[in-house]
């Protein structure tokens, strides 16, 4: 019987990750409708996805430990220390949460394209193989968050966050000189 | 025999014969044998065994009969790994990054069926049976692998492929609970679950009806790559691909602050 049982459970498993597998990639109605058969342009899909980096470049200081020690070790207010903690951690699960949901557009866009035939064999290949490590990443960093609690350490997302804003300065300039050179 | 089974033959029928003129048989042809063998067989031991008056005293008949359960199941492990390796046909190195998981999956069902093994007097009949009850649960496993690869990956599989695997999906699932739970919850079935048992195969028929008919998506005459866009397309999930990189390094809680990554 207990075989049965197991079984069962595996079987109800597998039904649910399928089920899960077959919804519609989530994206936001108004992205979907930017990639809607006969829509103009994909290329205005893709410029209607801000960069990542937008996100973060804002708000570069709350990726920085250093005011949770001095609070903590120097101010001696515990209490205050672990309550930005905790903010820092959600703040970080927002990210990652950003992180995905402008993959998923991506995806979505890349799937797009590729029932269009206007992506290349090797661009296929290369958005799959993108794909599936980023899931990977973003899966683990996901599952290692909450061990922040135990042990703090975002110090270094500081400076990752301004990089992210050179990167988006940069997408930024290059979408503009596209759109200038279409207008002219 | 009831008119609800005259009916389920008759719809197999028309179904292989929607097959064979979507050119499955090229396309799919394990999943083509796999189908015809089953319409076969229904067709052989529910008219033609009847008419003749054999019955599953004579050897010869009750041997068939379990030959041909045998080479299904069979046929369905090799279709199970042929979608497999037709889905991932055009990413050798997705299949490299995937192969451990698929080949460890199937390794562990392996163990599990050899580990929960019970032989009896005939050696066809143990195969038959207690292998069937396996090879669907396989079955669903590599049918979730293959839809869970396509969402993770943004894979795009043909239309008809993905009503396939569905249809296959759906006949495992429903064959596993079928042999795992109403085998030792439900000896005699009654109310739902008989209806349950009766349904079972035609969802996964539906599914595979709808395989045949659903028109190829075809790419509109004259588009080819866009350079441009998909250089930035790729760019860009290279860069949060790095960024995910980034966050999973900063978030290890084994590396001291400022350690290199």
């Amino acid at each position: 019987m207990w075989q049965a049982i197991l079984v069962t459970g595996v079987v109800l498993g597998l039904a649910v990750l399928a089920a899960a597998a077959l919804r519609r990639r989530p994206v936001p109605p108004e992205f979907r409708a930017l990639l809607a058969d006969g829509a103009a342009d994909p290329r205005a899909a893709l410029d209607a996805i801000v960069p990542a980096g937008d996100v973060l470049a804002a708000v570069p200081a709350l990726f920085r430990d250093d005011d949770y020690r001095w609070l903590r070790d120097e101010a001696g207010l515990a209490a205050e220390a672990e309550c930005l903690k905790r903010r820092r951690i959600r703040l970080a699960r927002l990210y990652l949460r950003e992180l995905r949901d402008q993959f998923e557009r991506l995806l979505a866009l890349s799937e797009h394209l590729d029932r269009q035939g206007l992506l290349g064999p090797e661009a296929r290949t290369l958005s799959a193989e993108t794909a599936l490590r980023f899931r990977w990443r973003v899966f683990w960093a996901g599952a290692l968050l909450p061990l922040q609690h135990v042990r703090f350490h975002l110090a270094g997302m500081g400076e990752f966050a301004r990089q992210m804003g050179v990167f988006t300065a940069e997408v930024r300039q290059r979408l503009e000189s596209h759109a200038f050179a279409a207008a002219v | 025999m009831s008119l609800y089974t005259h009916l389920m033959a008759l719809f197999s029928l028309v179904l292989l014969g929607l097959m064979v003129r979507a050119g499955f048989q090229w396309k799919y042809p394990s999943f083509v044998a796999y189908y015809a063998l089953v319409v076969a067989g229904d067709g052989f031991f529910g008219y033609v065994g009847p008419w003749f008056d054999f019955n599953y005293q004579m050897c010869w008949y009750y041997n068939l009969y379990w030959v041909l359960e045998c080479v299904e199941h069979l046929l369905k492990i090799v279709i199970a790994l042929g979608f497999y390796w037709t889905v991932l046909a055009d990413y050798p190195n997705l299949r490299r990054m995937l192969d451990g998981f698929f080949y460890g999956a199937i390794l562990l069902l392996s163990v599990l069926f050899v580990v929960s093994y019970e032989p009896s007097g005939s050696l066809l009949y143990t195969i038959s049976i207690f292998l069937g009850k396996w090879v669907f649960l396989l079955v669903a496993v590599v049918c979730t692998f293959i839809l869970v690869v396509r969402r993770l990956t943004g894979i795009v599989l043909e239309r008809a492929l993905l009503f396939i695997v569905s249809g296959f999906l759906v006949f495992s699932l429903t064959q596993c609970l079928n042999f795992f739970y109403l085998e030792a919850a439900h000896p005699q079935l009654d109310g739902f679950w008989r209806y349950f048992y009766q349904l079972s195969y035609v969802w996964p028929q539906m599914l595979w009806l709808v395989a045949t008919v659903i028109p190829k998506e075809v790419a509109v005459a004259g588009t080819k790559p866009v350079a441009g866009l998909q250089g930035e397309l790729l760019r860009r999930m290279r860069r949060l691909d790095a960024a995910s990189g980034e966050a999973l390094g900063r978030l290890n809680p084994f590396r001291a602050p400022g350690e290199p990554r």
